[in-house]
Protein backbone atom coordinates (compact mmCIF):
# COMPACT_ATOMS: atom_id res chain seq x y z
CA UNK A 1 0.00 0.00 0.00
CA UNK A 2 2.83 2.31 0.98
CA UNK A 3 4.44 1.55 -2.34
CA UNK A 4 1.33 2.58 -4.28
CA UNK A 5 1.01 5.81 -2.29
CA UNK A 6 4.65 6.63 -2.96
CA UNK A 7 4.16 5.71 -6.60
CA UNK A 8 1.17 8.02 -6.93
CA UNK A 9 3.11 10.83 -5.29
CA UNK A 10 6.06 10.35 -7.62
CA UNK A 11 3.69 10.33 -10.65
CA UNK A 12 1.59 13.32 -9.72
CA UNK A 13 3.67 15.63 -11.92
CA UNK A 14 2.99 13.36 -14.90
CA UNK A 15 -0.71 13.25 -14.10
CA UNK A 16 -0.80 17.03 -14.04
CA UNK A 17 0.96 17.17 -17.43
CA UNK A 18 -1.57 14.78 -18.96
CA UNK A 19 -4.51 16.76 -17.59
CA UNK A 20 -2.90 20.04 -18.64
CA UNK A 21 -2.36 18.92 -22.25
CA UNK A 22 -5.89 17.51 -22.34
CA UNK A 23 -7.61 20.70 -21.14
CA UNK A 24 -5.62 23.16 -23.22
CA UNK A 25 -6.20 21.07 -26.35
CA UNK A 26 -9.89 20.63 -25.58
CA UNK A 27 -10.64 24.30 -24.94
CA UNK A 28 -8.77 25.62 -27.99
CA UNK A 29 -9.89 22.95 -30.42
CA UNK A 30 -13.55 23.28 -29.47
CA UNK A 31 -13.47 27.05 -29.98
CA UNK A 32 -11.51 26.76 -33.23
CA UNK A 33 -13.65 23.78 -34.33
CA UNK A 34 -16.84 25.85 -34.08
CA UNK A 35 -15.29 28.69 -36.06
CA UNK A 36 -13.87 26.36 -38.71
CA UNK A 37 -17.17 24.47 -39.00
CA UNK A 38 -18.95 27.75 -39.72
CA UNK A 39 -16.32 28.56 -42.34
CA UNK A 40 -16.58 25.05 -43.79
CA UNK A 41 -20.28 25.51 -44.54
CA UNK A 42 -19.85 29.02 -45.94
CA UNK A 43 -20.78 29.83 -49.51
CA UNK A 44 -17.25 30.83 -50.51
CA UNK A 45 -15.88 27.90 -52.46
CA UNK A 46 -12.18 28.69 -52.10
CA UNK A 47 -12.47 28.84 -48.29
CA UNK A 48 -14.42 25.58 -48.27
CA UNK A 49 -11.73 23.90 -50.37
CA UNK A 50 -8.89 25.15 -48.14
CA UNK A 51 -10.64 23.98 -44.96
CA UNK A 52 -11.50 20.61 -46.53
CA UNK A 53 -7.85 20.13 -47.50
CA UNK A 54 -6.69 20.98 -43.97
CA UNK A 55 -9.17 18.49 -42.50
CA UNK A 56 -8.07 15.83 -44.97
CA UNK A 57 -4.40 16.24 -44.03
CA UNK A 58 -5.10 16.26 -40.28
CA UNK A 59 -7.36 13.23 -40.37
CA UNK A 60 -5.38 11.43 -43.03
CA UNK A 61 -2.08 11.34 -41.16
CA UNK A 62 -1.30 10.02 -37.67
CA UNK A 63 -1.15 12.51 -34.80
CA UNK A 64 2.20 11.00 -33.81
CA UNK A 65 3.62 11.89 -37.23
CA UNK A 66 2.26 15.42 -36.93
CA UNK A 67 3.96 15.90 -33.56
CA UNK A 68 7.25 14.56 -34.98
CA UNK A 69 6.94 16.78 -38.05
CA UNK A 70 6.34 19.95 -36.02
CA UNK A 71 9.00 19.28 -33.37
CA UNK A 72 11.73 17.53 -35.39
CA UNK A 73 10.83 18.35 -39.01
CA UNK A 74 10.17 22.08 -38.99
CA UNK A 75 13.57 23.00 -37.42
CA UNK A 76 15.13 21.73 -40.68
CA UNK A 77 13.59 24.74 -42.43
CA UNK A 78 14.45 27.04 -39.56
CA UNK A 79 11.15 26.93 -37.65
CA UNK A 80 11.80 25.82 -34.10
CA UNK A 81 9.29 25.31 -31.32
CA UNK A 82 9.75 24.54 -27.66
CA UNK A 83 8.45 20.99 -26.96
CA UNK A 84 5.21 22.02 -25.22
CA UNK A 85 4.44 24.54 -27.96
CA UNK A 86 5.05 21.90 -30.63
CA UNK A 87 2.77 19.45 -28.85
CA UNK A 88 -0.01 22.02 -28.43
CA UNK A 89 0.21 23.06 -32.08
CA UNK A 90 -0.04 19.45 -33.24
CA UNK A 91 -2.82 18.48 -30.83
CA UNK A 92 -4.91 21.59 -31.40
CA UNK A 93 -4.56 21.42 -35.20
CA UNK A 94 -5.44 17.72 -35.19
CA UNK A 95 -8.38 17.89 -32.81
CA UNK A 96 -9.76 21.07 -34.40
CA UNK A 97 -10.06 19.08 -37.64
CA UNK A 98 -12.04 16.29 -35.94
CA UNK A 99 -14.24 18.71 -33.99
CA UNK A 100 -14.87 20.73 -37.16
CA UNK A 101 -16.39 17.69 -38.82
CA UNK A 102 -18.51 16.89 -35.76
CA UNK A 103 -19.75 20.49 -35.48
CA UNK A 104 -20.36 20.77 -39.22
CA UNK A 105 -22.53 17.66 -39.17
CA UNK A 106 -24.30 19.04 -36.08
CA UNK A 107 -25.03 22.40 -37.69
CA UNK A 108 -26.20 20.78 -40.93
CA UNK A 109 -28.53 18.46 -39.02
CA UNK A 110 -30.53 21.45 -37.79
CA UNK A 111 -33.73 22.13 -39.69
CA UNK A 112 -33.37 24.88 -42.32
CA UNK A 113 -36.52 26.46 -40.91
CA UNK A 114 -34.69 27.43 -37.72
CA UNK A 115 -32.19 29.51 -39.72
CA UNK A 116 -35.01 31.05 -41.76
CA UNK A 117 -37.10 31.93 -38.71
CA UNK A 118 -34.05 33.63 -37.18
CA UNK A 119 -33.48 35.54 -40.40
CA UNK A 120 -37.02 36.88 -40.77
CA UNK A 121 -36.96 37.99 -37.14
CA UNK A 122 -33.90 40.09 -37.96
CA UNK A 123 -31.34 38.16 -35.91
CA UNK A 124 -27.78 38.55 -37.13
CA UNK A 125 -25.78 35.48 -38.05
CA UNK A 126 -23.91 35.71 -34.76
CA UNK A 127 -27.15 35.99 -32.76
CA UNK A 128 -28.72 33.07 -34.68
CA UNK A 129 -25.76 30.87 -33.84
CA UNK A 130 -25.56 32.02 -30.23
CA UNK A 131 -29.22 31.64 -29.27
CA UNK A 132 -30.55 29.00 -31.65
CA UNK A 133 -28.07 27.01 -33.71
CA UNK A 134 -25.24 26.25 -31.29
CA UNK A 135 -27.45 25.18 -28.35
CA UNK A 136 -29.36 22.84 -30.66
CA UNK A 137 -26.16 21.63 -32.29
CA UNK A 138 -24.55 20.73 -28.95
CA UNK A 139 -27.52 18.60 -28.01
CA UNK A 140 -27.24 16.69 -31.30
CA UNK A 141 -23.50 16.12 -31.22
CA UNK A 142 -22.92 15.27 -27.55
CA UNK A 143 -22.41 11.50 -28.09
CA UNK A 144 -19.91 12.07 -30.93
CA UNK A 145 -18.17 14.79 -28.95
CA UNK A 146 -17.88 12.50 -25.90
CA UNK A 147 -16.18 9.83 -28.04
CA UNK A 148 -13.65 12.30 -29.38
CA UNK A 149 -12.90 13.74 -25.96
CA UNK A 150 -12.25 10.25 -24.59
CA UNK A 151 -9.88 9.56 -27.49
CA UNK A 152 -8.07 12.80 -26.67
CA UNK A 153 -7.38 11.61 -23.11
CA UNK A 154 -5.64 8.53 -24.47
CA UNK A 155 -3.86 10.42 -27.26
CA UNK A 156 -2.10 12.64 -24.73
CA UNK A 157 0.24 9.67 -24.14
CA UNK A 158 1.81 10.40 -27.56
CA UNK A 159 3.74 13.32 -26.09
CA UNK A 160 6.40 10.85 -24.95
CA UNK A 161 7.88 11.16 -28.45
CA UNK A 162 9.20 14.65 -27.72
CA UNK A 163 10.34 13.74 -24.21
CA UNK A 164 7.52 15.31 -22.20
CA UNK A 165 7.07 13.54 -18.88
CA UNK A 166 3.39 12.67 -18.88
CA UNK A 167 1.83 10.03 -16.65
CA UNK A 168 2.68 7.13 -18.98
CA UNK A 169 6.32 8.14 -19.25
CA UNK A 170 6.59 8.46 -15.47
CA UNK A 171 4.97 5.05 -15.13
CA UNK A 172 7.52 3.57 -17.51
CA UNK A 173 10.35 5.14 -15.51
CA UNK A 174 8.91 3.60 -12.33
CA UNK A 175 8.62 0.17 -14.02
CA UNK A 176 12.28 0.28 -15.03
CA UNK A 177 13.37 1.59 -11.65
CA UNK A 178 11.38 -0.80 -9.45
CA UNK A 179 11.34 -3.84 -11.75
CA UNK A 180 7.57 -4.34 -11.37
CA UNK A 181 4.60 -3.86 -13.67
CA UNK A 182 2.49 -2.33 -10.92
CA UNK A 183 3.13 1.28 -12.09
CA UNK A 184 1.52 0.40 -15.42
CA UNK A 185 -1.56 -0.77 -13.55
CA UNK A 186 -1.65 2.55 -11.69
CA UNK A 187 -1.31 4.42 -14.99
CA UNK A 188 -4.15 2.36 -16.50
CA UNK A 189 -6.31 3.13 -13.48
CA UNK A 190 -5.53 6.82 -13.83
CA UNK A 191 -6.65 6.86 -17.50
CA UNK A 192 -9.73 4.75 -16.76
CA UNK A 193 -10.65 6.95 -13.77
CA UNK A 194 -10.20 10.13 -15.80
CA UNK A 195 -12.38 8.74 -18.60
CA UNK A 196 -14.99 7.56 -16.11
CA UNK A 197 -15.27 11.09 -14.69
CA UNK A 198 -15.58 12.56 -18.21
CA UNK A 199 -18.17 9.98 -19.31
CA UNK A 200 -20.20 10.72 -16.20
CA UNK A 201 -19.95 14.43 -16.91
CA UNK A 202 -21.17 13.93 -20.48
CA UNK A 203 -24.11 11.85 -19.23
CA UNK A 204 -25.05 14.68 -16.88
CA UNK A 205 -24.76 17.25 -19.68
CA UNK A 206 -26.92 15.04 -21.95
CA UNK A 207 -29.54 14.86 -19.21
CA UNK A 208 -29.44 18.65 -18.87
CA UNK A 209 -30.22 18.97 -22.57
CA UNK A 210 -33.25 16.70 -22.24
CA UNK A 211 -35.50 19.63 -21.34
CA UNK A 212 -36.53 20.00 -25.00
CA UNK A 213 -36.87 17.86 -28.07
CA UNK B 1 -49.50 51.00 -49.30
CA UNK B 2 -47.88 48.55 -46.93
CA UNK B 3 -46.69 46.24 -49.69
CA UNK B 4 -45.87 47.05 -53.30
CA UNK B 5 -44.50 44.60 -55.84
CA UNK B 6 -43.46 45.80 -59.27
CA UNK B 7 -42.51 43.49 -62.13
CA UNK B 8 -41.00 40.87 -59.83
CA UNK B 9 -39.33 38.01 -61.67
CA UNK B 10 -37.33 35.05 -60.52
CA UNK B 11 -35.83 32.06 -62.27
CA UNK B 12 -34.23 28.95 -60.88
CA UNK B 13 -32.03 26.67 -62.96
CA UNK B 14 -33.33 28.29 -66.12
CA UNK B 15 -36.97 27.87 -65.14
CA UNK B 16 -39.18 30.92 -64.57
CA UNK B 17 -40.68 30.65 -61.09
CA UNK B 18 -42.12 34.18 -60.91
CA UNK B 19 -42.99 36.12 -64.01
CA UNK B 20 -43.62 39.86 -63.92
CA UNK B 21 -45.59 39.92 -60.68
CA UNK B 22 -47.05 43.28 -59.65
CA UNK B 23 -49.61 44.00 -56.96
CA UNK B 24 -50.19 46.14 -53.89
CA UNK B 25 -51.63 45.58 -50.46
CA UNK B 26 -53.29 48.39 -48.53
CA UNK B 27 -53.38 48.97 -44.78
CA UNK B 28 -55.84 46.57 -43.10
CA UNK B 29 -56.47 44.65 -46.31
CA UNK B 30 -56.64 40.87 -46.39
CA UNK B 31 -55.20 39.48 -49.60
CA UNK B 32 -54.91 35.83 -50.52
CA UNK B 33 -52.55 34.43 -53.07
CA UNK B 34 -54.23 31.38 -54.42
CA UNK B 35 -52.79 28.74 -56.69
CA UNK B 36 -52.02 25.09 -57.10
CA UNK B 37 -48.87 23.45 -55.74
CA UNK B 38 -45.85 24.60 -57.73
CA UNK B 39 -47.59 27.75 -58.97
CA UNK B 40 -44.92 29.92 -57.33
CA UNK B 41 -46.97 31.30 -54.45
CA UNK B 42 -44.66 30.09 -51.66
CA UNK B 43 -41.60 31.39 -53.54
CA UNK B 44 -43.36 34.73 -53.86
CA UNK B 45 -43.98 34.83 -50.11
CA UNK B 46 -40.35 33.90 -49.45
CA UNK B 47 -39.19 36.74 -51.73
CA UNK B 48 -41.45 39.21 -49.93
CA UNK B 49 -39.86 38.15 -46.65
CA UNK B 50 -36.30 38.34 -47.96
CA UNK B 51 -35.69 34.59 -47.82
CA UNK B 52 -35.12 34.44 -51.58
CA UNK B 53 -33.58 36.99 -53.87
CA UNK B 54 -35.30 38.20 -57.02
CA UNK B 55 -33.81 38.63 -60.50
CA UNK B 56 -35.86 41.63 -61.56
CA UNK B 57 -38.31 44.15 -60.18
CA UNK B 58 -38.91 45.86 -56.86
CA UNK B 59 -40.49 45.00 -53.54
CA UNK B 60 -41.39 47.83 -51.20
CA UNK B 61 -42.57 47.25 -47.64
CA UNK B 62 -44.06 50.09 -45.64
CA UNK B 63 -42.23 52.66 -47.75
CA UNK B 64 -38.81 50.96 -47.68
CA UNK B 65 -37.36 49.04 -50.57
CA UNK B 66 -36.45 45.45 -49.79
CA UNK B 67 -35.46 44.96 -53.43
CA UNK B 68 -35.09 47.82 -55.86
CA UNK B 69 -34.47 47.63 -59.59
CA UNK B 70 -31.57 49.92 -60.43
CA UNK B 71 -30.68 49.62 -64.11
CA UNK B 72 -29.87 45.98 -64.72
CA UNK B 73 -29.17 45.31 -61.04
CA UNK B 74 -31.50 44.63 -58.14
CA UNK B 75 -30.36 46.38 -54.95
CA UNK B 76 -31.04 44.63 -51.65
CA UNK B 77 -31.85 46.48 -48.43
CA UNK B 78 -29.16 46.39 -45.77
CA UNK B 79 -28.47 47.68 -42.26
CA UNK B 80 -31.02 50.00 -40.67
CA UNK B 81 -33.30 49.92 -43.70
CA UNK B 82 -33.49 46.11 -43.57
CA UNK B 83 -34.09 46.28 -39.82
CA UNK B 84 -37.03 48.65 -40.39
CA UNK B 85 -38.45 46.32 -43.02
CA UNK B 86 -38.13 43.29 -40.74
CA UNK B 87 -40.00 45.21 -38.07
CA UNK B 88 -42.81 46.06 -40.51
CA UNK B 89 -43.44 42.53 -41.72
CA UNK B 90 -44.14 39.30 -39.86
CA UNK B 91 -44.22 35.78 -41.23
CA UNK B 92 -46.01 32.73 -39.88
CA UNK B 93 -44.36 29.72 -41.49
CA UNK B 94 -46.35 26.75 -42.66
CA UNK B 95 -44.67 24.50 -40.10
CA UNK B 96 -44.24 27.42 -37.66
CA UNK B 97 -40.46 27.01 -37.21
CA UNK B 98 -40.55 27.75 -33.51
CA UNK B 99 -37.13 27.58 -31.88
CA UNK B 100 -37.19 24.17 -30.23
CA UNK B 101 -34.63 25.04 -27.53
CA UNK B 102 -36.60 28.05 -26.29
CA UNK B 103 -39.85 28.29 -24.34
CA UNK B 104 -42.94 29.93 -25.77
CA UNK B 105 -42.11 33.20 -24.04
CA UNK B 106 -38.44 33.10 -25.08
CA UNK B 107 -39.46 32.44 -28.68
CA UNK B 108 -41.54 35.59 -28.67
CA UNK B 109 -39.19 37.97 -26.87
CA UNK B 110 -35.89 36.87 -28.43
CA UNK B 111 -35.93 39.30 -31.36
CA UNK B 112 -37.50 42.31 -29.58
CA UNK B 113 -34.80 42.19 -26.89
CA UNK B 114 -31.77 41.26 -28.95
CA UNK B 115 -32.49 42.92 -32.28
CA UNK B 116 -34.67 45.89 -31.37
CA UNK B 117 -33.24 46.53 -27.89
CA UNK B 118 -36.62 46.47 -26.22
CA UNK B 119 -36.48 46.43 -22.42
CA UNK B 120 -36.92 42.83 -21.21
CA UNK B 121 -39.72 43.66 -18.78
CA UNK B 122 -41.63 45.52 -21.46
CA UNK B 123 -41.09 42.71 -23.97
CA UNK B 124 -42.36 40.13 -21.46
CA UNK B 125 -45.42 42.28 -20.71
CA UNK B 126 -46.19 42.66 -24.43
CA UNK B 127 -45.71 38.94 -25.02
CA UNK B 128 -47.98 38.03 -22.13
CA UNK B 129 -50.71 40.33 -23.43
CA UNK B 130 -50.46 38.71 -26.83
CA UNK B 131 -50.49 35.20 -25.38
CA UNK B 132 -53.52 36.11 -23.31
CA UNK B 133 -55.31 37.41 -26.40
CA UNK B 134 -54.45 34.23 -28.24
CA UNK B 135 -55.67 32.18 -25.24
CA UNK B 136 -52.36 30.42 -24.56
CA UNK B 137 -50.97 32.42 -21.66
CA UNK B 138 -50.92 29.24 -19.55
CA UNK B 139 -48.40 27.78 -22.05
CA UNK B 140 -45.91 30.62 -21.56
CA UNK B 141 -43.16 28.42 -20.10
CA UNK B 142 -43.78 25.36 -22.27
CA UNK B 143 -41.40 24.16 -24.96
CA UNK B 144 -42.74 23.84 -28.53
CA UNK B 145 -42.74 20.02 -28.41
CA UNK B 146 -45.20 20.16 -25.52
CA UNK B 147 -47.81 22.05 -27.57
CA UNK B 148 -50.46 20.95 -30.04
CA UNK B 149 -50.31 22.09 -33.68
CA UNK B 150 -52.91 24.79 -33.11
CA UNK B 151 -51.09 26.11 -30.04
CA UNK B 152 -47.79 26.18 -31.92
CA UNK B 153 -49.41 28.19 -34.66
CA UNK B 154 -50.65 30.72 -32.11
CA UNK B 155 -47.13 31.05 -30.69
CA UNK B 156 -45.83 31.61 -34.23
CA UNK B 157 -48.48 34.30 -34.71
CA UNK B 158 -47.52 35.96 -31.41
CA UNK B 159 -43.84 35.87 -32.43
CA UNK B 160 -44.65 37.40 -35.81
CA UNK B 161 -46.68 40.26 -34.41
CA UNK B 162 -44.91 41.24 -31.18
CA UNK B 163 -43.18 44.13 -32.96
CA UNK B 164 -46.52 45.50 -34.23
CA UNK B 165 -45.88 44.91 -37.93
CA UNK B 166 -47.88 46.60 -40.68
CA UNK B 167 -48.35 43.35 -42.54
CA UNK B 168 -48.42 39.71 -41.47
CA UNK B 169 -47.87 36.89 -43.94
CA UNK B 170 -49.26 33.40 -43.50
CA UNK B 171 -47.88 30.46 -45.44
CA UNK B 172 -50.62 27.84 -45.81
CA UNK B 173 -52.24 28.60 -42.44
CA UNK B 174 -54.93 25.95 -42.80
CA UNK B 175 -52.83 23.02 -43.94
CA UNK B 176 -53.17 20.11 -41.51
CA UNK B 177 -55.54 21.82 -39.07
CA UNK B 178 -59.09 20.86 -38.17
CA UNK B 179 -62.16 23.04 -38.70
CA UNK B 180 -62.09 24.35 -35.15
CA UNK B 181 -58.51 25.66 -35.52
CA UNK B 182 -59.36 27.02 -38.97
CA UNK B 183 -62.18 29.02 -37.44
CA UNK B 184 -59.94 30.47 -34.76
CA UNK B 185 -57.28 31.43 -37.35
CA UNK B 186 -59.98 33.27 -39.29
CA UNK B 187 -60.98 35.12 -36.12
CA UNK B 188 -57.37 36.13 -35.40
CA UNK B 189 -56.94 37.37 -38.97
CA UNK B 190 -60.13 39.43 -38.74
CA UNK B 191 -58.81 40.97 -35.52
CA UNK B 192 -55.67 42.05 -37.40
CA UNK B 193 -57.85 43.68 -40.00
CA UNK B 194 -59.73 45.63 -37.36
CA UNK B 195 -56.38 46.91 -36.11
CA UNK B 196 -55.45 48.06 -39.63
CA UNK B 197 -52.80 45.38 -40.00
CA UNK B 198 -52.67 43.98 -43.52
CA UNK B 199 -52.65 40.23 -43.96
CA UNK B 200 -51.18 38.33 -46.89
CA UNK B 201 -52.17 34.68 -47.07
CA UNK B 202 -50.69 32.05 -49.33
CA UNK B 203 -53.04 29.12 -49.57
CA UNK B 204 -54.43 26.42 -51.76
CA UNK B 205 -57.50 26.18 -49.53
CA UNK B 206 -60.08 27.81 -51.82
CA UNK B 207 -62.88 27.89 -49.29
CA UNK B 208 -60.76 29.53 -46.59
CA UNK B 209 -59.20 32.07 -48.99
CA UNK B 210 -62.57 33.11 -50.38
CA UNK B 211 -64.30 33.33 -47.04
CA UNK B 212 -61.75 35.59 -45.40
CA UNK B 213 -60.10 37.74 -48.08
CA UNK B 214 -60.92 41.18 -49.41
CA UNK B 215 -59.11 40.25 -52.60
CA UNK B 216 -57.74 37.10 -54.16
CA UNK B 217 -54.75 36.96 -56.47
CA UNK B 218 -54.68 33.82 -58.59
CA UNK B 219 -51.27 32.55 -59.64
CA UNK B 220 -50.46 29.94 -62.22
CA UNK B 221 -47.05 29.08 -63.64
CA UNK B 222 -45.53 32.04 -61.77
CA UNK B 223 -47.92 34.55 -63.37
CA UNK B 224 -50.86 36.43 -61.98
CA UNK B 225 -53.83 35.23 -64.01
CA UNK B 226 -56.55 37.17 -62.23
Amino acid sequence: MNYIVNLLLSMKGGMFVTIYIFFITLVFSIILGIITAMIRISNIKIIRVVVSFYIFIMRGTPLLLQIIFIFFGLPMIGVTFERYTAVFIAFILNYTAYFTEIFRAGIQSIDKGQFEAAKVLGLSKFQSYRYIILPQMFKNILPALANEVITLVKDTSLVYVVGIADVLREGKIAVNRDATLLPFLVVAMFYAGFIYVLSDLFKKVERRFEYYR
Amino acid sequence: MVLELKNVAKSYKGKRILDNISFEVKEGEIVSIFGKSGAGKSTLLRCINGLETIDKGSIKINGEYLYRQNGIYVEVAKGESLKKIRQSIGLVFQNFNLFSNLTVLENIILAPINVYNLDRELAVKKAELLLDRLKILDKRDFYPYELSGGQRQRVAIARACILSPKIICFDEPTSAVDDEVKKSIAEIIMEFKSEKIAVLIVSHDKEFSHSISDRIINIEGGKIIS
